[in-house]
């Protein structure tokens, strides 16, 4: 799972991670998918 | 591709403490303004609790949280009322212009364990459950919350779970450890039963969870004290059996990175006997962990060492076997 930490602004934030995910071309697109969001709806209760 | 965001945050407003029971108004939190000039510099504000404050910024014990309105939270970009959730427009606009679709929000002034009376504790968790309830019932789904149950009454924590999923939360939040309590103490197994048979998974979040330890640092505090104590909360959970215990309980640990992950559980493996999930396979239960997309990637090349996707999620995978 990923996260923003937002607002907090401390040294876990990243707000602009769905950007940078989607830039890294190293990563196959169904693993971007589970980062981005198929983990955590797995995970969390909907 | 619907993109969730696993962990935001609220800063608590005094307004969420209107929901407190009438006997415990007297105790409510309080802000204090600070000058700018002080130890605190422009972390500004504080909460006044049971006549202590927090966060603690200068000396041992340092804690390091923001205030909605403080000098430092306004850094960041958010307007209050979006730090509050009292404007979730101004919190979705934010989300949007991140391309986040959901996020799944923790609280700030309560990863911090500080307050003693176990009744009083209650009563603000069940204030926040309610103002989080409220909040993201606004949003037309996009915010989630993990409620705040109190561990140290789990009678009472059970109630609280039940009252939270019938109020729509989507998990139940933890620190990694309980003021002097690990996660795999069987005081504790009536609330992770509950949070089975209710699909609540527990979420194991950064925060100063055990005083004694964060009483040790005047600085560093935020890797030292509030981060580290996630690893022994993990240490506790796959070395106790718990898993195997409750096979339905999803463990998650969030705000502390992955890079741990491969260390802690090469030390699990060399240090204990079973039972652990890590050597018994047929255990039941899984694993997530929440982490952060390197700041220094460029996009097109390497991305850095401090969190690689790639990595994470076959770290994650073959610990679990079901969630990456």
């Amino acid at each position: 799972m990923l996260s923003s930490d937002y607002p907090h602004g401390d040294p876990s934030s990243d707000e602009s991670y769905v950007d940078k995910l989607h830039m890294q071309q190293d990563v196959p697109e169904h693993v971007k998918a589970k980062l981005l969001g198929e983990n955590a709806a797995r995970f969390y209760r909907s | 591709m619907r993109v969730i965001d696993a962990d935001g945050h609220v800063f608590e407003p005094e307004a969420m403490f209107a929901h407190l029971e009438e006997e415990f108004h007297p105790r409510r939190p309080v802000v204090l303004r600070l000058p700018t000039d002080t130890e605190y510099g422009d972390v500004n504000s504080v909460w006044l609790i049971e006549g202590k404050l927090f966060p603690k910024i200068p000396g041992s014990g340092q804690t390091v949280f923001f205030l909605p309105g403080s000098e430092r939270s306004l850094k960041g970009g958010a307007t209050v009322s979006d730090q509050t959730l009292e404007d979730v427009d101004a919190r979705l606009a934010g989300l949007d212009r991140f391309h986040i679709d959901e996020q799944v929000v923790f609280p700030t002034m309560f990863l911090v364990s500080g307050i003693e009376d176990v009744q009083l504790e209650s009563a603000l968790f069940r204030a926040y459950n309610t103002y989080m309830s409220e909040a993201c019932s606004r949003t037309r789904g996009r915010l989630k919350w993990a409620a705040l149950v109190p561990f140290r009454d789990p009678d009472a924590a059970v109630q609280e779970v039940r009252r939270a999923s019938d109020l729509g939360a989507a998990g139940i939040f933890s620190l990694g450890v309980l003021v002097d309590r690990q996660l795999s103490d069987p005081a504790f197994f009536s609330i992770y039963e509950t949070a089975s048979e209710l699909d609540l998974p527990l979420c194991v979040h950064l925060g100063w969870g055990a005083p004694a330890a964060t009483q040790l640092f005047s600085q560093y505090s935020f890797f030292c004290s509030a981060m580290i104590p996630v690893i022994w909360g993990f240490t506790f959970i796959m070395t106790s059996g718990l898993l195997g215990r409750f096979p339905k309980l999803r463990v998650g640990f969030i705000e502390t990175g992955a890079e741990w992950v491969p260390y802690a559980i090469n030390q699990v493996r060399r240090s204990y006997q079973p039972p652990t999930v890590l050597r018994d396979r047929e255990a039941g239960g899984s694993i997530a962990i929440s982490t952060g997309i390197p700041p220094s990637g460029s996009g097109k090349g390497e991305p850095s060492s401090r969190a690689r996707p790639k990595k994470t999620f076959r770290t994650c995978s073959a610990t679990s076997g079901k969630t990456g």
